[in-house]
């Protein structure tokens, strides 16, 4: 069988001629040419009704937004739309993107492609903003901060949290559920691969928007963008608006096209009952990223009209409501964390059984768990808004609903726990940080519970507190799980095996400049140093520097995943197509898969974790006799 | 099985023997409030139930990295455990009563006790947050200042919170107390002080902006003086105010830590 995918795979990608690299640069000035022309000719569409309505021609922030709603189209329909979509509506032959390594800098429609694209993305806004950190870090060496002005201080702290975020947001999901998913349910694609295409062909734009506020003063909110003082503040605001909001609508795209997957793609005989957790995961936040996205696009078009149109939806001296952004703001905010962590919880439960050769502990319950923590996720926001002054009739309510999340969370602890007890630990490097990530978040989870609970929030709420907690929830809990991730199915990926020493050097320098860093950083919180803040009082300045010393190894922790990941794609030696012989089918194919993923069609007969069971079924074979074929 | 259940459980037993000396020390900052001591009491509590939760998954998690740990790829697979079974019925249940606990204690409870108005309001202090400065006022007293918050000890106090561009938030953190100033309306913070104390001995002891509000939203902050009354007077004699404190009876005003 194995012979007959490796031939397969060497046949691939025969739709579409051999273009070099010259094709996909080619393609990219003109989608940035198209997206010129469209801007202008926004800018000019808008100067000419405002001139008829008697105003002056160019309004610097309106001139801005209408010019980017045409640049956004151009941009994409230049960059490949038009030769998919455009050439066929005017009933031309379609041009298909290349097939050698062209592809990856193309608007290319194969779900494997797109996952290496959001991955290598993210990686490298991760490294990124993690030099941030560093800054940070180093700013806060000393009370009077060490490098900065305020201003800049503020800019940089908020660059850090919002490219984050994103990091956060499409890390996980967009590179490993691109990727993995149509693999695990048997597919050969997303169900909507050019909508794929167009998901991650809005990324760059949003990248562009945030360097582009920088030259302009960036924006000084942080990611969470509160009004008055995002709609008061200088342009970078609106560049960090509008980022926002594009990538919302690549979010929004991108868990539609999973949830169609999910449901209309599977393999002959993958029941529900069959459906790898990773994969469940991903339906489960694929749902929040469809219905809750909206909202914060939502918040943030408010906070550009209020800034661009004169409205006042939160401005109070004309009769509007800061608070009223809080809420629609954190009506998705809040469950987009879980949008980070579910796709995690997916990743370190699928490597925590397959390398403790043990069926993954309570499957049906893990389950109903990521929905439990789905449909809870959405009445919780106004734990964020304790101290706000909201209604006070909603406090009780919204600590009840809070607190209840951990129910369903100590579920996915009990799959954990009840799957590596009494195992076969096999502890390479993927299996290293999905430990790591349960007892980070562990840390996260018990520390949330502080301020879940109003009366301690009510001090914690905005200190540094806050800032161990979610770096506890994001990075312990989610990053954590990327990296393992990446270790597990990079043979997959690339073909070749990582160096396994330097794996583990990078996971023990990560988990223990981790945790050294965010347990020491509870205490300044809880002593009274609030967050988001370029100077702290001078009595907090020892826990800061020993702080700042275990970022900066937390920093260099990523030195030697870089050197792995590049040198290993070169040196490593040649993957098999299943080097952890797991059950689950993106390992049933070669590694890296052919276009087509599994050149014959494979049939489920078994449950994906059955290990050590006797007499249980493999989870799946291929459909017919491959010799067939062959 | 028998012997990794032992074992385990004596680790558990050890690591919460650990988490409560940890436990024993005290984190959060000298507490100058009535409110800011509920608040202890909730950190607390919180505190005892959250060390043999930890200390369990810590156990489970440990014992299982060191015992079950193989040298290379396993040859064989491990005991075909699937949950199928009472135990994710009895963790259910387990997680469900803690949860309820905590909602109710130190959850629903504290709520009570930290948005508790005050009977009687010895001392208004109308507080304006201002991009990056306070602007204190006493209006019974008739003092204005922007140098200090000074307050008399054992007294009921009410801020009056309003912001006049963005929003702030008012933290005392040594009254362990938080709420936000926001544009367009007048929050509330009552709660009595406790006992007496100045920046100068304690940086906890001061009126800090907790929400992001640009550019010196660091430094806008306001030391405060907790004093007693005689004290109190002097200085609002010296600043050429009233002296002399004009209780209140609660009318139907809101109070505790809300707004209108
Ligand atoms: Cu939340
Ligand atoms: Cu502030």
């Amino acid at each position: 069988m194995t012979d007959a995918v490796a031939h397969a795979h060497g046949a691939a990608g025969g739709d579409g001629p051999a273009y070099t690299g010259w094709y996909a640069a080619g393609r990219m000035a003109r989608g940035v040419a198209w997206a010129a022309v469209g801007f202008a000719l926004g800018v000019a569409l808008l100067a000419v009704v405002r001139n008829i309505t008697g105003h002056d021609g160019w309004s610097k922030e309106a001139s801005i937004c209408a010019g980017y709603l045409l640049a956004l189209p151009g941009w994409l329909f230049g960059m490949g739309m038009w030769d998919g979509w455009g050439r066929e509506w005017f009933g031309h032959k379609v041009k298909h993107a290349p097939s050698d390594w062209g592809r990856y800098f193309s608007f290319c429609h194969d779900h494997k492609v797109i996952g290496i694209q959001y991955l290598a993305t993210f990686v490298f806004l991760f490294l990124f903003a993690g030099l941030f950190a560093m800054v940070i870090r180093w700013q806060l060496l000393s009370p009077n901060g060490a490098i900065l002005t305020n201003a800049q201080y503020n800019s940089v702290m908020s660059m850090h949290g919002t490219v984050m975020i994103a990091v956060a947001v499409a890390g996980v999901a967009g590179s490993f559920g691109n990727y993995i998913l149509p693999l695990q349910l048997g597919a050969d694609d997303m169900a909507f691969p050019r909508l794929n295409a167009m998901s991650f062909w809005l990324i760059p734009p949003v990248a562009v928007l945030l360097l582009a506020a920088l030259p302009m003063g960036g924006w000084d909110t942080g990611w969470t963008a509160y009004p008055p003082l995002s709609t008061t503040n200088g342009t970078g605001q609106l560049m960090f608006n509008l980022a926002i909001i594009t990538f919302g609508l690549s979010s929004i795209l991108s868990g539609l096209n999973f949830i169609c997957t999910f449901i209309f793609m599977r393999a002959e005989g993958m029941t529900w009952s069959r459906i790898p957790v990773f994969s469940w995961s991903l339906f489960a936040m694929a749902w929040i990223a469809l219905l809750f996205t909206q909202l914060f696009a939502v918040s943030l078009i408010m906070v550009t009209l209020d800034r661009v149109a004169g409205t006042s939806w939160f401005n109070a001296t004309h009769g509007g409501q800061p608070l009223l952004y809080q809420h629609v703001f954190w009506f998705y905010s809040h469950p987009a964390v879980y949008i980070f962590v579910l796709p995690a919880f997916g990743i370190i439960l699928e490597i925590l059984s397959h390398l403790s050769r043990k069926p993954l502990f309570a499957y049906k319950w893990v389950v109903g768990a990521f929905f439990g923590i789905l449909g809870l996720s959405g009445i919780v926001w106004a734990h964020h808004m304790f101290t706000s002054t909201m209604d006070a009739r909603l406090l009780k309510p919204f600590l009840i609903t809070t607190e209840l999340i951990s129910i369903p969370t100590g579920l996915i602890f009990l799959a954990a726990l009840g799957t590596i007890w009494q195992g076969k630990l096999w502890l390479r490097v993927p299996m290293l940080f999905a430990l790591g990530e349960v007892f980070n978040f562990l840390i996260g989870g018990v520390t949330g519970i502080f301020l879940a609970d109003l009366p301690t929030d009510i001090h914690l709420q905005d200190t540094y507190f806050v800032v161990a907690h979610f770096h506890y929830t994001i990075v312990g809990g989610e990053i954590f799980a990327l990296f393992a991730g990446i270790y597990f199915w990079y043979p997959k990926i690339t073909g070749r095996m990582y160096n396994e020493r330097l794996g583990q050097w990078h996971f023990w320098l990560m988990f223990l400049g981790f945790n050294f860093t965010f347990i020491p950083m509870f205490w300044p919180g809880i002593q009274g140093m609030n967050r988001r803040i370029a100077e702290y009082t001078p009595d907090l300045q020892n826990i800061n520097i020993v702080v700042s010393v275990m970022a900066f190894i937390l920093g260099a922790s990523f030195l030697p995943f870089v050197w792995n990941m590049l040198a290993s794609l070169f040196r490593g030696e040649r993957a098999q197509a299943n080097p952890w012989r797991a059950r689950t089918l993106e390992w049933q194919t070669t590694s890296p898969p052919p276009v087509e993923n599994f050149p014959v069609p494979p049939l489920v007969t078994g449950g994906p974790y059955d290990y050590g069971v006797p007499g249980a079924a493999v989870h799946a074979a291929p459909a017919y006799s491959a010799a067939a074929g062959d | 099985m028998k012997r990794d259940l032992g074992i385990v459980s004596v680790l558990w037993l050890v690591l919460i023997g650990v988490g409560l000396v940890l436990a024993g020390f005290d984190v959060l900052p000298e507490t100058h409030s009535d409110k800011g001591a509920d608040v202890r009491h909730a950190w607390e509590t919180l505190v005892l139930m959250a060390v043999p939760v930890m200390a369990f998954v810590i156990a489970v998690l440990t014992y299982s990295f060191l015992a079950y740990r193989r040298r290379g790829e396993p040859a064989e697979d491990g005991p075909p455990h699937t949950g199928r079974n009472w135990v994710p019925k009895v963790w259910f249940v387990l997680t469900g009563a803690l949860s309820a606990v905590v909602i109710v204690y130190p959850g629903l409870v504290g709520i009570d006790a930290v948005m508790k108005k005050n009977d009687t309001t010895d001392i208004v202090v109308k507080l304006q947050a201002t991009k990056w400065r306070w602007i204190v006022q006493y209006p019974d007293q008739n003092v204005t200042t922007l140098k200090e918050l000074v307050l008399p000890v054992d007294k009921h106090v009410r801020f009056e919170i309003q912001a006049s561009d963005v929003l702030h938030s008012v933290w005392v953190p040594a009254f362990l107390l938080k709420v936000d100033a926001v544009p367009g309306k007048t929050t509330y913070l009552e709660f009595k002080t406790t006992k007496t104390g100045s920046f100068e001995d304690n940086e906890a002891m001061r009126l800090q902006c907790a929400e992001l509000c640009g550019r010196d939203h660091a430094t806008m902050q306001l030391p405060v003086r907790v004093v007693a009354a005689t004290e109190f007077d002097q200085w609002v004699a010296d600043l050429g105010g009233e002296p002399g404190l004009k209780p209140s009876v609660a009318k139907s005003k809101p109070g505790g830590h809300s707004g209108h």
